[in-house]
């Protein structure tokens, strides 16, 4: 017996969008603070009623330490607001900081692919 | 993948030589980073002498890098009398020339004036938007540009950003009315105030604008103030192509290549 529900049928599914960003500062900055200010910066400029429309959140299984970069998702209709939200943060820990977007992805896959440099055996294959 | 042929432009920038932290040199190189075709580097007029030093400088870094610097004024006065002796001192000494608003007497004159190319915040300290239907109508007829400032927004929180975020809506919708070009500008006064120019875009989206109209706020409108001021065309008169693809030269395989490409993709979330 599985313990969740039946996955929706395509069509009734979101259609979800994955946000890369990077964050230039001056100094290096902790994972956890990032993502911390990332969910902080949704909240202030969405409010909790707007972020959950947005389905706005942090995907904190991807992220690159050296880059400062990571994956914000939401949903297709969503996109310049949560884009507005993180141009809109301007420190983290007390670090002045400026966050880019650096494009915008249909899967985390792809993502991967395009903003993290991540390869699949079809790279290789080519 | 952005549209390779789109020029952005930043408007208003601070150095350190006129109240900013950075150097136009970093200015530049994040202007560089960050896509920028053109940066405008504004003094807050104070006299000749001050704008020499930054006219300077600017010309010491413009032959180190691609970037277009321009030269601006910010003119920051109290009264309409003064407003009009600073334009006449400023104008023929820089290429664009910025009006800071908030008084609705100064937005009112520089809507009206040909001399000015932008009018920054008209809604800053304000508890209306600065601006009627008349100083729109007359921004649209001089070329007036109303600037949307992001700075303004970066920096302020709650209800402060919410009742300016309301204030710039309500000027967004009566200069789509009377059609007065909008421009964002970042009026950064250093490089972490700068930001991308799609988020810069985002933001004239979230204003109310729609997607073309958005990017002409960055894109287009800037460009044809800068082309009208420095009298050189801002836009290459053939797009780039790229490299590998090839042009049609029939219908038919123009037919061929846009039922190939199957439906439009989701522009948004393209870019």
């Amino acid at each position: 017996m599985i313990d969740r529900p039946l996955p929706l049928n395509p069509d009734l599914r979101d259609k979800r969008r994955y946000l890369a960003y990077q964050v230039l500062s001056k100094s290096k900055l902790n994972q956890v603070d990032i993502h911390n200010a990332v969910w902080h910066g949704l909240l202030n400029f969405l409010g909790e009623h707007g972020s959950a429309e947005c389905e706005a959140g942090v995907v904190r299984t991807v992220w690159d330490e050296a880059k400062q970069q990571g994956l914000v998702r939401c949903n297709h209709t969503s996109v310049e607001r949560v884009r507005t939200a993180l141009a809109l943060m301007q420190r983290i820990s007390d670090v002045p900081v400026l966050v880019r977007v650096l494009g915008v992805s249909g899967t985390v896959k792809a993502a991967q692919r395009k903003y993290f440099g991540e390869r699949d055996l079809a790279a290789f294959v080519q | 993948m952005r549209d390779r042929t789109m020029k952005f432009y930043d408007l208003c920038l601070r150095s350190n030589l006129c109240g900013g932290t950075s150097s136009v040199e970093e200015l530049t190189r994040y202007a560089e980073l960050l896509g920028y075709s053109g940066i405008v580097v504004c003094d807050v007029w104070q006299g000749p002498e001050k704008l020499a030093v930054l006219k300077a400088e600017l010309a010491r870094v413009q032959a180190q890098t691609k970037v277009e610097l321009l030269l601006g004024a910010e003119i920051a006065v109290n009264s309409p009398s003064e407003l009009s002796t600073a334009l006449d001192a400023v104008r023929s000494l820089v290429p664009i020339v910025a009006v800071s608003g908030g008084t609705f007497a100064i937005n009112q004159i520089a809507c009206n004036d040909s001399r000015v190319d932008l009018l920054l915040h008209p809604e800053l300290g304000r508890l209306d938007p600065g601006l009627d239907e008349a100083c729109i109508a007359a921004a649209a007829r001089n070329g007036v540009a109303i600037a949307l400032d992001f700075r303004q927004v970066l920096y302020n929180y709650r209800k402060q950003r919410s009742a300016l975020l309301q204030r710039m809506t309500a000027n967004v919708k009566l200069a789509v009315a009377s059609r007065a070009p909008l421009v964002v500008v970042s009026s950064a006064q250093s490089v972490w105030d700068m930001r991308d120019p799609r988020e810069l875009i985002a933001l004239a989206s979230v204003l109310g604008l729609d997607f073309a109209r958005s990017f002409a706020t960055l894109s287009d409108a800037p460009a044809r103030i800068v082309e009208r001021r420095t009298g050189k065309p801002s836009v290459d008169a053939e797009p780039e192509q790229v490299v590998g693809e090839e042009k049609p030269e029939t219908a038919q395989e123009l037919n061929k290549q846009s039922d190939d490409a199957g439906p439009m993709p989701d522009m948004a979330a393209k870019m």
